[in-house]
């Protein structure tokens, strides 16, 4: 057994203490250290995933369960009823996450180098103590098995972001702030429910099996109880069949569809869907610019992993219950996300609604319940997480020296910052999905699944043709933002603006280069570490068919 | 020799302009003005140019078994799954390929060259230095997605190069970026292709779910399977529009086309395109990424039925004739080319539709000729005169500029389908356009003898085919007609017994290759399906065709001859003499290809074509029988419509514009010019109906966002809010505060009682402790005496 | 008649009765430190006629007897200085009016 998760989720919490008693000019340097330290202790796993290259087994092994540098070791112990462990371990649901927050934190802790507030000396201190301390709670969601740890990751995490939002933010900060923090709030007691009803209604499984039962995953490991293991919960045989049974009930109805209806709002919140979107454009436009590329590129996913870890391994029959209503709630968030971006004249808001729009193709992908829809889904997601924060970043430099985001007060800026108008190409047309670039695949692939669906479900051949006409919205509300912002005559405001210094080129460079390649080698860069883990998932969620 | 050696040739060729782009991006700024365009022509595309030149060479000298066998094993590398079916990237080594690469670096090698000249003198005018490289830099992307596109084996790959383009074209159509109307037609040339893909991609996701791999020939071997044996796509009983599945498949990939080929209602970026620098005019929106879109219909004719063909024709032929009018009413030398263009692909996918495969991609080519030289031409007037576009300041020309003047002239003909009826005699368009228009002949009103006579050849065809030898090789190539002719029958056939199914491949899934009966029946199933084309298809072809001489010797004439009307524009006229290069070039390609190396290659190609389980390429067969039973007649009324055109172009603007004024001030005539000057007000209808209907749409959706949406969550949120006020100010304070209150103030009531003896002063708190003192001893003897005396007794 | 114990527990009785008389009546605070010097005379007097009549042979009572002369004293010293204290800040040392410590 290493250590290597628990070191990389908590070394960003160690760096946090080293923050509060760093002196006062140093803060910076250790907060940055840290992240570069944690970012390159996650890039290790990549050993790990690697594998031998030829042989996706010998890294996913065969079922849906096999886990890496799993620690576990009882946390809260109460003899005869149950176990809270600690319990870490990646797969290829969390690897690539795990590593996109670390790289994003870094550059968001770059990103906040320069911040306006440093001037006034406001609160550096605690900013990059909350900061590495939201970096924790993100790690720890996506490499903690136990749900009530991964619970406390997820509730960790919130209130950092909250403190980020509403002390660091714009002029409603705090309005945007409480409005995050209750709709999640709303989700988690959601998940708090369900996390209780399925160690009851497991323990009453284990307890009708008789009171033992041989562990799927774990060679020689008798389930005498109730678990929060979410593995075991979701490849325990009794658990599963006693989850999948229509005549377990919970308040009436059976179990399967209700709880997953509990979690999938849970996390639909984070994600975030149609209607549960709207913290999201107050979030990003009140957060500062780091916060929102952490916002962005790390925060939202958690919802699609949720979807992945917890709801459809958990309860597949409610997966299959609910997929028309997911599948239209992912369509009309694809296409309303981009209409509603399309309306703004709010640069910052512009990028929040796309994001509710392109995170419509990971829930789309995910209801429909294919290979290639799994796998597009975890794509997008990726994707997103690259190329979002940049958006926002790339909002951020010029609101820096803007000082507002109007959209139609701009126009010219390629030409007075030229460094920085071809990066912003690069940005949103990776955002627009152009093929050669990350959006893409992520879109395709859902789109492909979608229509595969089809074989199963037929409302899956309109909803992918609906889903399909939103590449024309997407490329429509994105080059007119291009042309209002960066094309046109240079203006006199804007004539002496400095292009894109070395930091914030620094910054850009790296996502904007992981855009290219994962367009291109979408294999090398994505698929290979996610597909096994997705298949197994998928192959567990619709029982092999 | 390497198995190999030419597909790598031809990734490597698509490569180096990648490499160039790159290097164009990061060091241009520091190479300079005349040094990163030539960087661009070497690496961009002259090494491409080289490499194909290498392949073509090498191609031509291998018989059809070889070619057929390179095909065979090309490499296939595997790119990604998608969900459990590979994708897999390879070059797609056939004919086709070889002759479409070859014209595309040729082409754009040239127009790179003039670029040079051209941008130095423009980048200038716009101030910004760092534009030059960056127009190099746009230039060789383009390069690397056209000849990607070109040698794709695979649908995805093709529809990924098939956006770049569009990329590489949005970004050279708003070049100038800081001029609205650049940006502006930039954007609608983009969304508009987006419609476009939108079609593209149902088209893929069907490809995809229906035939279960993206890969072009596996794809079509799929499809041919599927329809034998009436399972998979054909099983399905879903229609649309009257349209069934496999039909449906057809026309969304054919939407791609429509995008990037600017057919009929996806046309209108094109004429706005020109906003783009002349060359980028030249190479992208005349030469070869209008064509992909034919490219495209021409790779997957072979899951093309009967009638997504048909929606294919009609689609091509409203387009030839609708745009061949507006062009007659332009005034600006280059939308006039614009439209000249539109009508000419139009012509090419009607060709396609009507089953013409072979006369379509020969006219792709040729118009690729003729057409860039002749926008190189319009490149060299526009910069000769100061960038004055308005052909009615022009005239008399041809004095100052007299090689452009003459090219252009050269151009002009070939589009117009110059020829010697008759003979082997004439340029481009009359031996391309020609064969559309007799195609579309046989379709149209010989359908039954072109059934009898595909028949019997079917049946008789299978011998003769092993014995000939390779079009090149062929006595007769110096009659292009009488030798295209039997470079299909011969060579097409040919090449479809051996090439496109690998032999081990062949006894799984090849239903459409060597049995006899299997073809016959392949042929009584297209019969079936297939209805005889329209007459007013053929007829709106046929009027065009005499149309396109008149308009392009009225442009022609306006510019050149006649006299100077604006003598300022006439004064500053001149002839730059390293950008005439290209255009002697070009004006050499045009007359060489229309005669040599192309056509061969294209008929040699075709047997993908013919390969087709549900439609006819009709081409060489048709032909024959078209010319024995009704071509002369059309070879004649056709041949010399280029003269009648040429003829009243001639005689309305020989002495400048008056007559041509008072005609359109006719009265029967001017609402009509009045409604070709506006384009049919198409753009007028889409910018209302889509675009303020979309915003229209997305405020209403912001609106909805902000007032209702968050609405319910802000009325959820205060009615929470409400619901804390009155447990804080009501349950609150008077039930919990209440009893909490209550204690205290109880006890603040009893202290208040008990303070009274706490005087403070010594002296009563000694009296008191005596007191208590006392009454604790008295308390203590009572209690004394009473168990003293209860022990006693 | 011999001295017996009670003897000494009446005069012993009376100092008591008469320091908690001064220290009830008197407002001087001078006054009061004399009525408690009064109490503690009359326990020590207990102390010692108790340790001679009832003691087994030990000096134990003598010896409590001495510790509180010696607590008296010091507590006089200290006393003392109060009301120094006391006379100084208020120029009385009448106890009644020395109220600032009151509630």
């Amino acid at each position: 057994m290493d250590h290597i998760l628990s070191w990389t989720v908590f070394v960003p919490a160690i760096g946090a203490l080293l923050c509060l008693f760093a002196p006062k000019r140093k803060i910076r340097g250790v907060a940055v250290i840290t992240t570069v330290v944690a970012l390159l202790l996650s890039l290790t796993l990549f050993k790990t995933f690697l594998g031998n290259g030829h042989d996706p087994s010998s890294v996913f092994g065969q079922r849906y369960g096999t886990l890496h540098h799993v620690e576990r070791a009882p946390w809260i112990e109460v003899p005869g009823k149950f176990t809270i462990e600690y319990f870490l371990g990646i797969d290829g649901l969390g690897f690539p996450l795990f590593v996109l927050t670390t790289f994003v934190s870094f550059l968001a802790c770059l990103a906040s180098w320069n911040f306006d507030h440093w001037k006034n000396n406001k609160g550096e201190r605690a900013y990059y103590i909350l900061f590495l301390l939201l970096e924790t709670g993100m790690l720890g969601v996506f490499v903690s098995l136990d749900f009530f740890l991964f619970y406390i990751f997820w509730e960790v995490m919130l209130l950092p972001m909250y403190f980020l939002i509403g002390v660091w933010g714009g002029p409603r900060k705090e309005y945007a702030a409480i409005k995050f923090f209750l709709f999640t709030l709303a989700g988690s007691v959601l998940m708090l429910v369900a996390l209780v009803a399925m160690y009851f209604y497991s323990a009453t499984a284990i307890e009708q099996a008789g009171g033992l039962v041989a562990s799927v995953y774990r060679h020689g490991v008798n389930i005498t109880h109730g678990t929060f293991d979410l593995i075991e919960l979701a490849t325990n045989p009794a658990i599963q069949a006693s989850f999948a049974s229509k005549t377990t009930l919970f308040l009436g109805y059976p179990i399967a569809p209700i709880m997953f209806m509990f979690l999938f709002i849970g996390f639909a919140i984070k994600l975030p869907s149609v209607p549960v979107h709207t913290w999201l454009p107050d979030a990003h436009v009140e957060a500062p610019t780091p916060i929102s590329m952490i916002l962005a590129g790390v925060l939202l996913k958690m919802g699609g992993y949720g979807f992945l870890r917890v709801c459809y391994p958990i309860f597949p029959e409610g997966g299959k219950y609910w997929a028309f209503t997911l599948a239209t709630v992912g369509v009309v968030s694809i296409l309303y996300g981009a209409l509603c971006a399309m309306a703004q004249s709010d640069f910052k808001k512009l990028v929040a609604y796309s994001s509710v729009s392109h995170m419509g193709y990971v829930l789309l992908g995910i209801a429909v319940m294919t290979d290639t829809g799994f796998q597009g889904a975890m794509f997008q997601m990726i994707a997103h997480g690259v190329s979002s924060p940049m958006c926002f970043f790339l909002v951020g430099v010029i609101y820096d020296r803007a000082h507002h985001r109007e959209i139609n007060r701009f126009g010219g800026l390629w030409l007075t910052m030229p460094r920085y108008g071809t990066l912003a190409t690069i940005g949103f047309f990776a955002s627009l999905g152009l093929p050669g670039m990350c959006g893409f695949i992520g879109e395709l692939w859902v789109l492909i699944g979608t229509f595969q669906a089809g074989a199963k479900y037929t409302w899956a051949y309109p909803m992918a043709i609906l889903a399909a006409s939103g590449v024309i919205l997407t490329a429509g509300y994105i080059l007119w933002l291009i042309r209002r912002v960066y094309l046109g005559k240079e203006r006199e405001e804007y004539a002496d603006y400095s292009d894109a210094d070395p930091r914030e080129t620094l910054i850009l460079i790296p996502m904007a280069a992981l855009c290219i390649a994962m367009g291109v080698l979408p294999m090398q860069t994505v698929f290979n570490y996610t597909n096994g883990t997705l298949n197994q998932v998928l192959a567990h969620v619709t029982g092999g068919q | 020799m390497n198995g190999h050696s030419y597909e790598l040739a031809l990734a490597a060729g698509v490569l180096s302009p990648l490499f160039s782009f790159w290097a164009l991006v990061f060091l241009g700024p520091r190479m300079g003005k005349p040094i990163a365009g030539w960087f661009g022509v070497i690496l961009g595309m002259g090494v491409p140019l080289a490499m194909a030149a290498y392949v073509l060479l090498g191609w031509l000298g291998l018989d059809a078994a070889a070619r057929a066998q390179l095909t065979v094993n090309a490499i296939r590398l595997h790119w990604a799954y998608l969900g459990s079916v590979p994708v897999t990237i390879g070059v797609k080594l056939d004919s086709l390929t070889v002759a479409m690469f070859f014209m595309v670096t040729f082409i754009a090698f040239w127009i790179f060259f003039f670029s040079v000249g051209y941008m130095a003198g423009h980048s200038d005018e716009v101030d910004h230095q760092s534009k030059y490289h960056r127009f190099f830099a746009y230039l060789s992307l383009f390069g690397f997605s056209m000849l990607g596109l070109v040698v794709s084996s695979s649908l995805l790959f093709l529809f990924i190069f098939w956006e770049l383009v569009g990329l590489c074209s949005y970004l050279l159509i708003g070049f100038y970026f800081d001029r609205q109307y650049a940006t502006r037609a930039a954007m609608k040339a983009f969304i508009t292709n987006r419609v476009g893909d939108f079609g593209f991609i149902i088209g893929l996701m069907l490809v995809y779910f229906h035939l279960h791999t993206l890969d072009l020939d596996e794809a079509a071997r799929n499809f041919a399977a599927q329809h034998a044996s009436g399972t998979g796509i054909f099983a399905n009983t879903f229609a649309l529009f009257g349209f069934a599945l496999p039909t449906l498949m057809g026309i969304g990939l054919f939407c791609g086309a429509m995008g990037k080929s600017a057919q009929f209602p996806l046309h209108v970026w094109l004429p706005d395109a020109m906003a783009g620098p002349t060359p980028v005019s030249a190479l992208i929106h005349a030469a070869t990424m209008v064509a992909a879109g034919v490219y495209l219909v021409a790779r997957v004719f072979r899951l093309m039925t009967p009638d997504a063909l048909m929606f294919i024709s009609t689609i091509g032929c409203l387009t030839l004739f609708l745009m061949a009018l507006i062009a007659i009413v332009q005034t600006d030398i280059k939308k006039c080319l614009a439209y000249s263009t539109l009508s000419q692909l139009g012509y090419m996918i009607f060709g396609l539709g009507c089953g013409a495969w072979i006369a379509a991609l020969f006219h792709l080519i040729t118009h690729a000729f003729f057409k860039a030289m002749l926008f190189l031409g319009s490149g060299q007037v526009i910069e000769g005169c100061h960038h004055e576009q308005d052909m009615r300041k022009m005239g008399g020309l041809i004095k100052k500029m007299p090689v452009t003047g003459i090219t252009f002239l050269i151009g002009v003909l070939a589009i117009a389908g110059f020829g010697i009826p008759g003979t082997s005699i004439g340029l481009g368009g009359f031996f391309s356009k020609d064969e559309i228009l007799a195609v579309a002949y046989a379709r149209a009103f010989q359908w039954d003898d072109v059934k009898k006579f595909e028949s019997s050849h079917e049946r008789g065809g299978e011998e003769h085919h092993s014995t000939e030898n390779t079009p090149q090789q062929n006595g007769e190539l110096n009659d292009p007609k009488s030798k295209v002719r039997m470079a299909k029958i011969e060579s097409g056939e040919q090449f479809r017994l051996v090439s496109d199914e690998p032999p081990h491949k062949a006894a799984a899934a090849s239903p459409e290759t060597t049995e006899p009966e299997h073809s016959a029946h392949r042929m009584a199933s297209i019969f079936a399906g297939t209805k005889p084309l329209p007459s007013w298809m053929f007829w709106l072809a046929i009027a065009t065709a005499y149309i396109t001489p008149f308009y392009m010797m009225r442009a022609w004439w306006m510019t050149f001859m006649g006299k100077p009307r604006d003598e300022h524009v006439h004064h500053h006229a001149h002839e730059s003499s390293l950008m005439f290069i290209p255009l002697i070039v070009l004006a050499g390609g045009t007359l060489v290809s229309s005669y040599f190396l192309f056509r061969p290659l294209i008929a040699d190609a075709s047997a993908v074509a013919s390969a087709a389980p549900m439609v006819l390429a009709t081409d060489g067969a048709v032909h024959t029988q078209a010319i024995s039973a009704a071509h002369h007649w059309l070879e004649y009324g056709v041949g010399f419509a280029f003269a009648i055109g040429f003829i009243f172009a001639i005689a309305i603007y020989a002495r400048g514009l008056e007559i041509a004024r008072r005609i359109q001030n006719l009265f029967f005539v001017w609402p009509v010019h009045a409604l070709l000057v506006h384009k049919y007000y198409i753009d007028e209808i889409y910018d209302l109906v889509w675009v303020k209907g979309c915003l229209l749409v997305a405020n209403i959706c912001r609106f909805f966002d902000t007032w209702i949406v968050d609405l319910v969550f802000d009325t959820l949120a205060a009615g929470t809010e409400r619901l804390a006020a009155f447990s804080g100010l009501v349950l609150d304070n008077h039930g919990v505060d209440g009893v909490v209150n209550g204690v205290a103030s109880t006890s603040m009531d009893v202290s208040d009682v008990l303070r009274g003896p706490q005087t403070g002063r010594i002296r009563n708190y000694v009296l008191f402790a005596a007191g208590a003192a006392t009454m604790i001893i008295v308390l203590l003897l009572w209690v004394g005496v009473r168990s003293a005396t209860a022990v006693t007794p | 008649m011999t001295i017996g114990l009670t003897h000494y527990l009446v005069v012993a009785a009376v100092l008591f009765c008469g320091g908690l008389f001064t220290m009830m009546t008197k407002r001087n605070a001078v006054g009061i430190l004399i009525g408690v010097e009064l109490v503690l005379t009359s326990s020590i007097l207990n102390f010692v006629a108790f340790d001679r009549y009832l003691g087994k042979g030990r000096v134990d009572g003598q010896i409590t007897g001495l510790f509180i002369i010696v607590l008296a004293a010091a507590e006089a010293a200290i006393a003392v200085a109060i009301c120094i204290n006391v006379y100084k800040n208020l120029s009385t040392v009448d106890v009644d009016r020395a109220t600032r410590l009151q509630g």
